[in-house]
């Protein structure tokens, strides 16, 4: 797990600790495609936002964070299939059940 | 704001690292209950960590400072982004920060230890290729990443370009591949991955502007896709309108010009009465929150009538659209 998190670039390890495979470097992508939550389109009037994965609740599948300007962060939890599928938008609570909030100005 | 989930503190939590426009890097630090309330990063003096312009909590104002710059002068940039990475494989985390502005990277070293980190306050410019490393259209955040399989960690990057216009190019995800070694980094020149392309379209069919860039494997296929937020921006193709409507339609452009005349004559109004009030008077803000008490009506019942018109005239006339949404490039 602890290499699948570093190739992902989710973890920020030593330069040393990461398997050496090669892969392609000048990438072709599909025509992007919007991200769902649940039912709803993911990050949507959201002020910037920005995703991140991590495992928030410890269930072994990656969720998605979405992060904005305002310095709010909500989470939509990895369901655990491939490709990758997320629940509904919810905000990020903090260990005191309050929604984690980043101080903007 | 980027977001990083690393163990900054090393007590087996991972931490949310992150950076907001008040231009300095933040923690929430895991624990067994979540993650507690956020913080700034502080350096090894206790003094906040920063590139150059900071949001004073304090003075209530922005502050541009030069302390943190090789050549101690100010730059007008704020750090809107952090990473922790060991640059120098030492054992601890060093700090990149990023820059708005500029669009630059800097590496703030860690001279403490993972448990008791001291950060110099003091930034030293990251290189790409043979140029300090600079995103053209102002940077979103940098994301590590081993893009290529090598074994280190690479550097790719988002831009935003102009956040609202409706013309021109978006903005892009950039690649910066790392062929150094351990402990001594080396970042190439930077290259698109997702070039910037000219905004345009009747419908969202991609991010254009603010782009801020995730990786993973989306599929399972066992390389990498991106994930990308940002602002969609397109003009809706509008339907043909009969005689009633088009004459509607042109009642309606007017209205909301005489509306935002108005508006700017009232505003004309209350910078005239601000510019004669005393600015060294005690009473000066007050005074200023008055005038606009006074206007306030006005300004109220005219916005009330310009959203109420310009809803009508966009069911007959779509005006362009911006809307954030969150993509997935898939590998292919």
């Amino acid at each position: 797990m602890k290499l699948f998190l570093i190739v992902l670039g989710l973890t920020a390890p030593s330069l040393g600790e990461v398997a050496s495979q090669k892969v392609d470097t000048a990438p072709k992508f599909a025509a992007p495609k919007q991200v769902m939550a649940g039912a709803e389109l993911l990050g949507e009037k959201r002020a910037y936002p920005s995703p991140a994965f991590h495992d928030v609740d410890g269930d072994g599948h990656l969720d998605i964070l979405i992060a904005d300007l305002m310095g709010r962060v909500t989470v939509a939890h990895g369901k655990g299939t491939t490709p990758m599928t997320f629940g509904e938008e919810k905000p990020l609570l903090g260990s005191d059940k309050e929604p984690l909030d980043f101080n903007n100005w | 704001m980027g977001s990083q989930f690393v163990d900054l503190n090393a007590d087996g939590h991972l931490d949310y690292i992150t950076a907001t426009f008040d231009g300095s890097p933040h923690v929430s630090y895991g624990s067994e209950a979540g993650f507690t309330t956020p913080e700034r990063i502080k350096d090894g003096e206790g003094r906040r960590i920063l590139v150059s312009s900071i949001w004073s909590d304090e003075a209530e104002e922005h502050q541009d400072l030069g302390r943190s710059l090789p050549d101690g002068e100010a730059t007008g940039e704020r750090c809107i982004s952090a990473l922790a990475f060991d640059w120098d494989d030492d054992g601890d985390y060093d700090l990149l920060l990023g820059t708005y502005e500029g669009g630059h990277l800097y590496v703030q070293m860690n001279e403490g230890t993972r448990t008791d980190p001291k950060f110099t306050g003091m930034n030293i410019p990251v290189m790409a290729g043979d140029v300090a490393f600079a995103l053209p259209a102002k940077m979103t955040t940098p994301k590590l990443v081993d893009w290529d399989g090598d074994g280190d960690m690479d550097l790719i990057a988002g831009t935003y370009s102009d956040s609202y216009s409706q013309e021109g190019d978006g903005g892009g995800v950039y690649l910066a591949l790392n062929d150094g070694k351990v402990g001594e980094p080396k970042f190439g020149a930077l290259k698109p991955i997702i070039a910037p392309v000219e905004r345009s379209g009747s419908e969202p069919t991609r991010p254009d502007v603010g782009l801020y860039p995730a990786v993973v494997d989306h599929d399972g296929d066992g390389d990498l896709d991106l994930i990308v937020g940002g602002y969609s921006m397109w003009s809706p193709k509008g339907r043909e309108l009969n005689a009633e409507e088009s004459a509607r339609a042109e009642t309606l452009k007017a209205e909301i010009k005489a509306l935002e005349e108005e508006s700017s004559e009232v505003f004309a109004k209350i910078s005239k009465e601000i510019e004669e009030l005393d600015l060294e008077s005690d009473e000066f803000d007050d005074a200023v929150d008055s005038i606009y008490d006074k206007h306030g009506d006005a300004l109220s019942s005219n916005r009330e009538k310009m959203s109420a018109a310009r809803k009508e005239l966009d069911k007959l006339i779509p005006s362009p659209k911006r809307t954030s949404f969150v993509w997935l490039y898939e590998r292919i």
